[in-house]
């Protein structure tokens, strides 16, 4: 007994000591852990085993896929062999630049200032490449990424009207909350996600590929929300929207004001100084999950400031943000909290504009968060989690530059710009990522950047300045020059990863023209008898004055004009058939040509009928009449507000100063390529049946662009 | 050292009798409760959050890599590699406030042991003691001086191989006797706690160093040149009732520590 005793108890301080071992070890792997839930997916293990779970799961997924490998290859094989038999090419890598011109690369390129562009052209291809009708970026990327014209992926503008209530709506994508509802009291639970329907018809050409085996990134291109699933990676572009639903609303944060002020893209909020603070808070969504709530969601914060040092010390929710004057914040996650539990994450990025007379504190738009979306902005939905990890949180807003910002004066350029070039250096990274994995296959990156600031700097190049006022510190036409430069160089980077057996391609889908006078198109139908308006009432915005009984055609969007045809439109009156074609033919008429007085210019050199333009199944969803506005004019701002004024002509005076939504033939886009395009007539139409083409596949009959004829760059 | 040492142990007997009425599963939770909270505040004002959430995400990116481009081995043996880079930065991250945090974990695990690893001696029930001799000292010189409460149920069984003595002894209440060993004209006590509840239990007594100064529950070592190496009572091990099992203290512990901290440490933004 004794003897067992002893042996008990040597065997218990043994056990003691392994113990305390023990508990330095667990208390060391309690310390390990990861938040696995967050990048191996839902219901992953936490805490002390997660690193040892992470390793393990990174081990299992490596073997997996090596061993997998084979068999994978070989269904892939089955599936690509045609593609590989007949294929021309390996890779093919596409840079998108929204709106660069060809007529500035030229010029540019003469000044010896794009040396890359320019070895593109000496040695490959350089050519304008004939945008769409109209030339506007969704319209001309869902053209490229189909193949099709706009009657076939029915998109027209940004905007389409709703025929019921003549108001505009989102044209790529509609979003509507969860079929079902739960109510309970003041609540009302979802039974499900949220509804969101593709517009953009058509099919894009990496479906295609991926159908054949031939993997695809596809980073940003526009009209690609909401993402489809197809054989590759999609990180969706222009068009996704920002928590609120919108294509982008910021808020400005100011002790200048005592009441909140509302309006399209912007929210001004004021400060309320408490205890030494200025208190304020980031508007979110409406709340769903409680309807009746008075209020949409809310993210309240703090800001304590630094006037001698000239920062300001944030409290978000627990996060502390400290920004110089002048300088952004690195983006901030934005928690709105709807009660229950629930809650929607975003993302901003804060600026401050002045501590002194007055705080100002901008608040970038809230974009959907990259890690935890309320939206789908990716495919695989992993996939824009994957490159938050990888380079950190990142803009997803579709029109992520905040260009109405600028162009209200709550940013200057500088600001502007440096938003603009901080989102650049996200995409770069991201692209480059792409470029990385994307071995074989399509690789293809729209970069916004170049649209954005043509847009906003154009301004600079017109010797009778019209514009806003610049910054103090502006580097005026140079802002242009340095965009092109910067871009030449993102293409040297490109071209210095890619082989000679890789296309490289780079196109934009419009040029860009100076936007000088607006053309009131509501106005010019009012004072020509097409568009009545109320006796005596106000002037308003979205048709609020319009006689719809009496009217025959209104101006929407950016070139169209629309007829109020029977039962189409609600009240309409127009008859279709003979009478609306009587009228589109009336309107081309008197339109073309349509000359300012002011200026003595003509303001629309070309006008299309929608039967004439377009062709296909969704024809009937087009503007009736497509305008294409003559070089130095667009729409005006209150046209496209559906504002009818006393006046058809107005001179524009905001920062947006170029434009691109005029008559296509004066704004084509660029195409460049390493290799030979021989042919005339290059349409960025063309680009998704000549990529089928060189991986071998035969081009749907019912694309309307065809294949170039291509050829490696001989010598070197 | 011994001063707090001390302190220490005055500290958790105070806490232990203000939740003396508790049993002793609420007490356990409610420690590992604390810790967890504790140890949350500590990580996250000595560690490099920043850094911690990178290393984080670049793991999450890596693994996340391999699952996205399986079909390409070139891609899944290099998103590996960074991956157990990844990892390693991680690693080197937590590593400082791991080390930070040792020390007190160290010693709280030290006084909570000394409460749940076993429970006190019952009352009219018979329990063995043992003492070890040095090298050399004869076993039937030394000699157990009894407390009142306290008797001696068989004679002391000696085991010359093992310089052991051993008594099967018995207490008649609940109470803290002091057992007293002779020898050499000097005598050497040891502590034993008979009934109530969760008290702190010190099952050895041993000569030694450090380790055993820090180890030692309110009893100094016993003297390093002395005649007795060690004195040893034989406690009933406590066990935790978990559901339909009984475990040891440990489990129930980390795994409320486990769970707290997964539930904690957003609220306490932390990031592990």
């Amino acid at each position: 007994m004794t003897r067992g005793f002893q042996s008990s108890r040597r065997e218990n301080l043994l056990l003691r000591r392994t113990a305390l071992a023990g508990i330095a070890i667990a208390i060391f792997l309690f310390l390990v852990p990861a938040e696995a839930q967050a990048y191996v997916g839902p219901g992953a293990g936490f805490a002390i085993v997660s690193s040892f779970l992470t390793f393990l799961l990174a081990s299992i997924s490596s073997l997996f896929a090596l061993v997998t490998w084979p068999v994978r290859q070989f269904f892939r094989y089955l599936r690509r062999r045609r593609a590989i038999q007949r294929a021309k090419v390996k890779r093919v890598v596409i840079l998108g630049f929204d709106g660069m011109d060809p007529e500035l690369a030229e010029r540019y390129m003469k000044e010896g200032k794009l040396p890359n562009l320019a070895k593109l052209r000496e040695r490959g291809t350089f050519r304008n490449l004939a945008t769409t009708i109209p030339p506007i970026s969704p319209v001309a990327w869902s053209s490229f990424l189909t193949g099709v014209n706009p009657g076939k992926h029915n998109i027209y503008d940004f905007v389409m009207p709703d025929r019921q209530r003549y108001l505009p709506e989102l044209s790529s994508a509609r979003i509507r909350g969860p079929k079902r509802q739960l109510k309970i009291g003041r609540y009302s639970i979802p039974l499900g996600g949220s509804r969101i329907t593709p517009l953009r018809k058509g099919i894009p050409f990496w479906h295609y590929l991926g159908e054949a085996g031939v993997f695809c990134s596809v980073i940003r291109v526009p009209i690609t929300f909401p993402p489809e699933k197809f054989s590759g990676v999609l990180l969706s572009g222009m068009c996704v929207p920002d928590i609120q639903g919108t294509q982008g609303t910021f808020s400005f944060h100011t002790t200048a004001v005592t009441k909140r002020e509302s309006a399209t893209n912007r929210v001004v909020v004021p400060f309320e100084k408490k205890n030494g603070f200025f208190g304020s808070y980031v508007p979110g969504p409406p709340n769903t999950l409680q309807p009746r709530a008075a209020e949409e969601l809310r993210a309240a914060f703090r800001v304590k400031i630094e006037a001698a040092n000239g920062r300001a010390d944030i409290d978000l929710d627990g996060q502390r943000i400290s920004i110089k004057l002048g300088e952004y914040s690195d983006w901030a996650e934005v928690e709105f909290k709807a009660g229950l539990g629930v809650s929607v994450k975003g993302i901003c990025r804060f600026f401050l504009k002045s501590v002194e007379p007055e705080l100002e504190l901008y608040a970038t738009p809230v974009n959907i968060h990259p890690m935890r979306p309320a939206l789908p902005i990716s495919h695989p939905l992993t996939y824009s989690m994957y490159l938050a990890k990888l380079n950190g949180l990142y803009a997803t807003l579709g029109l992520a530059e905040d260009t109405w910002a600028l162009n209200d004066g709550y940013l200057d350029d500088d600001a502007f710009l440096e938003q603009c070039y901080s989102n650049h250096r996200e995409r770069e990274q991201m692209f480059f990522d792409a470029l990385s994995k994307t071995g074989q296959g399509v690789c293809a990156c729209v970069f916004d950047i170049t649209d954005r600031v043509q847009h906003m700097f154009w301004r600079y190049f017109s010797e009778n300045y019209f514009a806003t006022a610049p910054s103090h510190n502006h580097k005026g036409p140079l802002v242009i020059e340095e965009l092109y430069c910067r871009m030449d160089h993102l293409i040297g980077q490109t071209m210095e990863k890619i082989s000679a057996d890789t296309l490289l391609l780079i196109v934009s889908d419009h040029g860009f023209k100076s936007f000088q006078r607006g053309v009131n198109l509501n106005t010019w139908l009012h004072q020509n008898g097409y568009l009545a308006l109320k006796e005596g009432a106000p002037e308003g915005d979205w048709y609020e004055n319009v006689d719809w009984d009496r009217t025959r055609a209104y101006g929407l969007g950016m070139n169209g004009i629309y007829l109020n045809q029977k039962g189409r439109e609600s009240k309409g009156i127009v008859e279709d058939g003979k009478e609306a074609a009587e009228l589109r033919s009336e309107l081309r008429r008197k339109l073309e040509g349509l000359k300012d007085p002011e200026a003595s210019r003509v303001a629309i050199t070309k006008v299309f009928d929608s039967h004439e333009a377009f062709f296909g199944p969704y024809r009937e969803n087009a503007p009736d009449v497509v305008i294409g506005f003559g070089d130095g004019y667009r729409v005006s701002w209150n046209s496209a507000q559906g504002r009818v004024t006393d006046t058809v002509f107005e001179v524009n005076k905001k920062a947006w100063s170029g434009d691109h939504c005029i008559d296509p033939a004066l704004v084509p886009g660029v195409l460049f390529s390493n290799w030979n395009i021989s042919g005339e007539g290059h349409s960025i139409t063309d680009v998704a049946p000549t990529l089928l083409e060189l991986f071998g596949l035969a081009v749907p009959p019912h694309m309307d662009g065809k294949p170039w004829a291509t050829a490696p760059p001989t010598g070197d | 050292m011994n001063f707090l040492l001390r302190l220490i142990e005055r500290t958790f007997d105070t806490a232990f009798y203000l939740m003396r009425a508790f049993p002793p599963t609420l007490v356990l939770a409610i420690f590992s409760l604390l810790t967890t909270i504790a140890a949350l505040l500590v990580f996250r004002k000595v560690s490099d959050q920043r850094a911690i959430r990178k290393a984080k995400d670049k793991i999450g990116a890596h693994v996340l890599e391999i699952r996205l481009f399986p079909d390409q081995l070139s891609v899944v043996a290099r998103a590996y590699i960074a991956f157990l880079r990844s990892l390693a930065s991680y690693l080197r991250h937590i590593l400082r406030p791991v080390l930070i945090l040792f020390i007190p974990l160290f010693f709280l695990f030290l006084q909570l042991d000394a409460y749940f690893a076993h429970t006190p001696l019952s009352a009219g029930q018979d329990f063995l003691v043992q003492a070890k001799l040095a090298i050399g000292q004869p076993l039937e010189h030394v000699a157990m001086k009894l407390p009142d409460g306290i008797a001696m149920t068989a004679p002391p069984v000696h085991i010359p191989p093992d310089r052991i003595v051993v008594w099967r002894l018995r207490a008649d209440h609940d109470g803290i006797f002091l057992l007293q060993l002779a020898m050499s004209q000097k005598a050497y006590t040891k502590r034993v706690v008979v009934g109530g509840g969760i008290r702190r239990v010190n099952w050895d007594r041993e000569r030694g160093g450090i380790w055993e100064t820090l180890t030692s529950q309110d009893e100094p070592p016993l003297p390093a040149a002395g005649p007795i190496e060690s004195i040893q009572v034989q406690y009933p091990d406590r066990e935790i009732a978990l559901w339909r099992w009984r475990v040891n203290w440990l489990v129930p512990f980390l795994g409320i520590m486990l769970i707290s901290a997964l539930l904690l440490k957003g609220f306490l933004r932390t990031e592990l």
